[in-house]
């Protein structure tokens, strides 16, 4: 081996070419969507970005309005977006389902733009909240560290600067730096995917080979036969509950029935909600938002929901809310199948509910006489 | 402020760019006040500790070196030993002895203990400090005038905390005739800024869960009453030997690359130590900064092997034992210290008595070298159950899975492909910091930049996730 020793300032070069690198491979194969098609198909990143970048469009010739249903996994099991299809009638009407599993407002808000819109951009945005209720929910939302799995493949630089500034968490010091390293590094936002593959590459070829010609943009929601008909509360316990129910299922059971008052999470709502409807509405689309089924069993002492953001929603032009009772007659043990979600039978009176109030409400927007 | 943390390296740019600007004279007062303020974020409270200690071992030096009676230098050094040690003891042992005490009396813990919180790095920063007076008496070093100079060498930031505890012969020359990093100092100090951070966040931060997974939940109460088997004890030993090989490693490197970067060359502590094929060798490759002191101001000072065998072994017992209760005031601390004697003073045997008997070319054959290396790896692997267990009836447990299984256990499949990976990468040469940058320092500027632009994706995509883990030596 030469001794001779390296050229000044060679350590220097040698890392600006090390930078140059770095940023050309994190922009070629993550960047420019070339990673997508080796990420796992359900993982939320992986999930949205093949649907983005990959899946056709999501909307067939002769169409003559479409529906976008946006949430969470609830309103993908509470509404079967073929199902609506059908019941809406002819002339057809695209109905397309983009629950996104485990995400919240600010993904909603986020992933709107960049969801494949129709020519003439989406008639109606429905949008699936678990409650009116401010009050109402598990968590501070503003802290959850889960909504960069869905966002980070996708952010661009100019969004870091709002969403690091929200993105608090008090569990997570590094909150900041995550986003900032996510929107900027490609590679940083796709770790954990990539991570996921080296651990089992096999199982993720197997993955990925599934889906191929078979991408589409409906989650995969096809009703869930289970129901929670024999659960009922007893005193201070709730009983009944399937053999194979999870302790979260129990957890979330006592919650909602005996729990009084849960985070605020009005602020994070009135920011995120609000922007989802700046954003739907200047896309032409028109925003309905529909409470989903929630209380599997009656509150053990009734409250008065803090609506106030929905009713700011309400105020806005381009904005429907619907009536919060609306769904309300699938709110009963035998429509659920967990804790949270819609079972069978809660899911096809839910799709007819929201079917009727579309029709006789958007009849104009659905492309039918009024 | 851990050294893989965004902060850190906000501060080392900052402190590089402010060293690189001011004039020369002013730089080692940047480097003090930069030092100063690192300890601090630690916590500012034992701030006044380290001043203490640095000021105490700077006056006690210049007293040996002043005074001209060899009985007058003789206490003056015993006083610089008791204060070191005093210090030593007071923070880290003060409860150790008086849980022995409540122990053997009977006494109510909570009535004793004192609960003295343990200021980072006091560990290496009294060895240091301490090797410095010990120097000086032998006339090794001269005692510094300046007391910046000294408080420089005993708080140099990059290696206060956690080490290489850095002798006074391998600090002052380079100080004193400082010359800025030459290019080929900077290419090694990247190369060893960015192994150290894989070694790190790579491999240590993602076997932690696999570790603490397990030793975390062995406890007398809980595993004594289960069976896991030989698989998961065995894979939770495998993957604390490789943490802590990488933890530590990583930290070093980090350390010594930070320091080359300011243009300080401090001698590299790990050589491949899992590759010894005897635990005498191990030592050599092992933390070589700390085994190197112990040598130096603790075996040779009792008599080394000077004064026949058992004299010898005794002295090498002694020193792991004391080595061993450096780590923590703790038992198992002190356990693996004794088995560590112990293999050395079977080594010793072996090497003296047998090894003259089997012959050259058997010592010399491949057989021969497996067995010794697989052996000296199964016995640094039994010492690190103690070093890692939380009690000895964690360690007798997880002994007892090992060597006595009840079963074989269930499969680890899951976690093995990480072990794999991570052995592989250890046994590798291009894992060596000092490998990688031999083998490309004559390499173009683009091929080095492959290089490290392949350690950086290897950062960014295999760093663990969920880390918040400090180096495991700060804690000593």
């Amino acid at each position: 081996m030469s001794s001779s020793p390296p050229r000044p300032a060679s350590t220097l070069r040698a890392l600006l070419y090390a930078l140059l690198l770095f940023v050309l491979g994190d922009v070629a194969v993550f960047r420019s969507g070339l990673y997508a098609w080796l990420a796992k198909p359900e993982s939320s990143g992986g999930w949205l970005t093949k649907r983005t970048l990959l899946a056709p469009p999501p909307i067939a010739a002769g169409d003559v309005a479409s529906v976008l249903l946006l949430g969470d996994s609830r309103i993908g099991e509470a509404i079967d977006e073929h199902a609506l299809r059908e019941r809406l009638g002819a002339p057809p009407v695209a109905v397309v389902q983009a629950a996104l599993p485990g995400s919240s407002p600010r993904v909603w808000a986020q992933v709107f733009d960049r969801l494949p819109q129709p020519p003439d951009g989406f008639s109606l945005v429905v949008l699936g909240l678990h409650d009116y209720d401010d009050d109402s929910g598990f968590e501070d939302q503003q802290r959850r560290m889960q909504d960069l799995a869905y966002l980070g493949p996708g952010l661009g630089p100019t969004d870091a600067f709002a969403l690091a500034a929200d993105l608090r968490c008090d569990t997570n010091p590094h909150a900041v730096r995550d986003v900032w390293l996510a929107t900027l590094l490609k590679s940083f936002a796709w770790r954990r995917d990539v991570q996921d593959l080296a651990a089992d590459p096999y199982t993720r070829y197997r993955e990925v080979r599934r889906q191929f010609g078979r991408l589409r943009w409906a989650a995969p929601y096809p009703g869930n036969p289970g129901s929670l008909a024999a659960v009922y509360v007893d005193g201070e316990a709730i009983r009944g509950l399937p053999a194979n129910a999870s302790d979260v299922d129990r957890a979330v059971l006592r919650h909602l029935v005996f729990h009084e008052r849960d985070v605020d999470n009005t602020a994070y709502r009135r920011r995120w909600l609000g922007e989802l409807a700046d954003r739907v509405r200047a896309s032409g689309a028109e925003l309905v938002v529909v409470r989903l089924p929630l209380q599997v069993l009656p509150r053990a002492k009734p409250r008065v929901p803090s609506t106030a953001v929905v009713d700011e929603l309400a105020q806005r032009p381009g904005v429907h809310v619907l009536p919060y009772e609306l769904l309300s007659p699938a709110e009963a043990p035998e429509f659920f199948f967990d804790a949270l979600h819609a079972n069978r039978d809660g899911r096809a009176l839910c799709t007819r509910l929201l079917a009727d109030q579309l029709l006789a409400r958007f009849a104009g927007r659905l492309g039918r006489p009024r | 402020m851990n050294f893989h943390s965004f902060e850190f390296f906000a501060f080392l740019l900052l402190v590089l760019g402010l060293h690189h600007v001011l004039p020369r004279p002013h730089r080692r007062w940047l480097l003090l006040a930069a030092s100063y303020w690192f300890y601090g974020a630690w916590d500012w409270r034992f701030l006044g500790l380290i001043l203490l200690s640095t000021t105490l071992d700077w006056w006690l030096a210049l007293r040996i070196e002043d005074e001209r009676t060899p009985a007058l230098r003789r206490r003056w050094i015993v006083l610089s030993v008791v204060a070191n040690l005093g210090i030593l003891g007071v923070f880290k042992y003060t409860d150790f002895f008086l849980a022995g005490f409540c122990a053997l009396t009977g006494a109510d813990p909570n009535d004793w203990l004192l609960h003295i919180v343990l200021p980072p790095g006091i560990s290496f920063f009294t060895f240091q400090s301490m090797s410095y007076t010990i120097d000086v008496y032998r006339g090794h070093v001269l005692a510094r005038r300046s007391f910046a100079d000294f408080a420089l060498f005993v708080a140099f930031f990059p290696q206060l905390v956690a080490g290489p505890i850095v002798k006074a012969n391998e600090f002052f020359p380079g100080y004193d005739s400082w010359q800025p990093p030459r290019d080929r100092d900077l290419q090694r100090a990247v190369t060893l800024v960015l192994v150290g951070l894989v070694q790190k966040t790579v491999f240590a931060d993602n076997l932690a869960p696999i570790v603490d997974a397990w030793f975390g939940t062995a406890s007398a109460e809980g595993l004594m009453h289960t069976s896991p088997g030989f698989l998961p004890a065995l894979t939770a030993v495998v993957a604390f030997g490789l943490q802590i090989f990488f933890d530590f490693a990583g930290y070093s490197n980090l350390a010594i690359g930070a320091a080359l970067l300011f243009g300080y060359h401090f001698p590299i502590n790990f050589r491949r130590p899992y590759l010894a094929a005897n635990v005498a060798e191990f030592w050599h490759r092992w933390h070589i900064s700390l085994s190197t002191w112990l040598r130096e101001y603790l075996y040779i000072p009792l008599g080394g092997n000077r004064h026949g065998p058992f004299r010898t072994q005794r002295n090498l017992m002694l020193t792991m034992l004391l080595g061993g209760l450096w780590h923590g005031a703790s038992m198992n601390f002190v356990a693996w210290g004794f088995l560590h004697g112990l293999y050395l003073a079977v080594h010793r045997q072996w090497r003296a008595r047998v090894v003259p008997r089997l012959g050259e070319r058997l010592v010399a054959s491949a057989p021969y070298r497996l067995a010794s290396w697989l052996l000296t790896l199964a016995a640094v692997g039994v010492a690190w159950v103690f070093f890692r267990a939380r009690s000895f009836a964690d360690a007798r447990f997880v002994l007892g899975e090992l060597l006595a299984p009840q079963s074989l256990g269930a499969s680890v499949l899951s976690t093995a492909w990480l072990l794999v990976i991570a052995g592989a990468l250890l046994f590798a040469r291009w894992l060596d910091a000092g490998t990688l940058e031999e083998r490309f320092h004559d390499a173009s500027p683009f091929r080095r930049g492959l290089v490290f632009a392949g350690l950086l994706f290897v950062l960014v995509l295999f760093a663990a996730t969920d880390a918040t883990g400090a180096f495991l030596y700060f804690q000593f």
